[in-house]
């Protein structure tokens, strides 16, 4: 029993940081029609950029909380015009332009934070809390606390908010925003951030426990689309799916084989994606890559820009 | 008034507007009337900032707003309900509603809001709804509603009784006499021309891409050209 709740705790972490990552990309895709394979970038840049601010720098822990907030903020604005410009705005444009980016600070990461990994002292007390013989970090506790903040915070957001109503619109129909007087490029914009606030959230949380380096950068964005296609790009169904992928690799991991947990992963990627297209064979007129969107979000792309 | 000065557009390699001019004046109905393809929505897109178009000026209460985009003519009194309706159709009626205020004060859109419930009493029964569930008659009252909320001066109402049961016809177009009735100019692009002239002031016939005829309503009503084209020969 101890040692299932031990193994769940931890899947619930990695579960915390998927769901994170999965949601700055539904974001991204829901307002933008833009597939962010740069996602992996906030949570790195998130976490070293804290690391250094807080550790080598010596900065207190707000300090370097904003900081870290505003680095990736800054690279979400770069993000933005790298890939939503009116050259780029185009069939597979974005896409691309993403994935060079991510490829652009993957590689910028590396050469200022060198090849290992980094993590950062813990600040909260490092002494475990004992739960029905399993223990868990306090930093375990903030991780999951902050990561359901955030979640429930984009919730509301999306929900209750004008804001959020209106990001919703600009999603579900460029034009008829444009109508009512949404500024569809700021909704756009706005993704963007509330993206890399999710990623730079799950670094900061996350760092004091799993260091991270520039090998995160592309790993991140395969697992986030994992949760982000099987859950069908929908904000709770994706929570969802992230969550139980970071408990399946944890089962995975500590009941089977460690060595095979990306495995089990990307095979239940794999089998979710057969899924689909079989729920395509079996009825479905338009296919699940029509239903989210994938493959058809060129035209989107420019008449949000106002191109068409 | 809302008035467009000799306006070129088109697509890529297919001019559809040649030197286009109308005045919509507050507190009137102009209809534009024309057969299909004569370029009466490529104006209406145009006006709304919705189309950029290639030559010509569009004002809006002697104000250029020739360069303002769609969300900023919006703000300036022009709101455009498109043929195709683009209702936010995950979204319920409620939230469609409310966006159409989203130019606005909190204030000023719960009063919209209780105006606009009040001109479509058919509505609230209706707010939880998604809109993409409703029928076409219910979605085209939707879509006039949410621009309402705008509080606009000016309304383009682009084929407001498309695919539209006879009954819905005529409320929609009753409510945009209505509406003229209170100030609003209303620019009322519309297939079912005798219904059209019977609540308009004044209004144009395009004929590809150009004004061919221009005047009063009953004018236009008993021109023989018309009569013969869009009357089926009943003056």
């Amino acid at each position: 029993m101890s040692t299932f709740l031990q193994v769940t705790f931890a899947g619930m972490s990695i579960g915390a940081l998927y769901m994170l990552v999965a949601l700055g990309m539904v974001v991204t895709y829901q307002v933008s029609r833009v597939e962010s394979l740069a996602q992996g970038v906030y949570v790195v840049y998130g976490a070293l950029v804290f690391t250094t601010l807080h550790d080598s720098r010596g900065l207190p822990l707000v300090v370097a909380v904003l900081g870290s907030l505003l680095a990736c903020a800054l690279i979400a604005v770069l993000l933005y015009f790298l890939a939503l410009n009116r050259f780029a705005a185009r069939g597979s444009g974005p896409v691309i332009m993403m994935l060079g980016g991510a490829l652009l600070f993957q590689e910028i990461a590396r050469r200022f934070w060198g090849l290992n990994d980094r993590g950062a002292t813990p600040w909260l007390p490092s002494d475990p809390i004992h739960v029905l013989g399993a223990t868990v970090l306090p930093h375990s506790l903030l991780m999951w606390a902050g990561t359901a903040v955030l979640v429930g915070l984009g919730f509301v957001l999306f929900e209750r908010t004008m804001l959020g109503k209106a990001l919703r619109a600009a999603a579900d129909d460029v034009e008829g925003a444009r109508l009512v007087g949404i500024n569809t490029r700021l909704m756009q914009f706005i993704s963007f951030q509330v993206a890399a606030l999710y990623g730079a959230g799950a670094g900061i949380l996350l760092v004091p426990i799993m260091p991270f380096g520039w090998t995160w950068v592309f790993p991140l964005a395969v697992l986030g689309a994992v949760g982000a296609i099987g859950g069908r790009w929908e904000y709770l169904p994706v929570a969802v799916i992230s969550l139980s992928i970071g408990l399946f690799a944890s089962y995975a991991g500590s009941y089977v084989s460690t060595a095979w947990q990306d495995v089990y992963i990307y095979g239940a990627f794999i089998l979710i994606l057969l899924l689909l297209r079989e729920d395509k064979r079996a009825g479905s007129r338009r296919g699940w890559r029509a239903r989210v969107g994938i493959g058809a979000p060129a035209k989107g792309n420019r008449a949000a820009l106002g191109l068409s | 008034m809302l008035r467009a000065e000799k306006l070129v557009a088109g697509y890529v390699g297919a001019p559809v507007l040649h030197e286009v001019s109308i005045e919509v004046r507050p507190g009137e109905v102009f209809c534009l009337l024309g057969a299909n393809g004569a370029g009466k929505s490529t104006t209406a897109k145009c006006l709304a900032g919705v189309l950029r178009h290639a030559g010509g000026r569009v004002f809006v209460d002697d104000v250029d707003v020739t360069q303002a985009t769609a969300n900023e003519r919006v703000a300036r009194g022009v709101s455009l309900v498109p043929e195709a309706r683009h209702l936010f159709g995950r979204s319920t009626v409620r939230d469609n509603v409310i966006l159409g205020a989203w130019t606005r004060s909190r204030s000023e859109r719960a009063a919209s809001f209780d105006r606009v419930m009040e001109t479509f009493p058919q509505l609230p029964r209706l707010l939880k709804r998604r809109a993409r569930d409703l029928s076409g008659g219910e979605q085209q009252m939707v879509a006039i509603g949410r621009a309402l909320m705008a509080n606009p001066r000016y309304l383009i109402l682009d084929e407001p009784s498309l695919g539209l049961a006879p009954i819905y016809v005529d409320t929609i177009l009753q409510q945009a006499a209505g509406l003229a009735r209170q100030g609003v100019g209303v620019l009322l692009i519309e297939q079912n021309v005798g219904k059209a002239l019977a609540v308009g002031h004044h209004a144009v016939v395009l004929e590809t891409g150009r004004v061919a005829l221009t005047g009063t309503a009953p004018e236009i009503a008993t021109n023989p050209l018309v009569v013969d084209s869009y009357l089926g020969g009943i003056a």
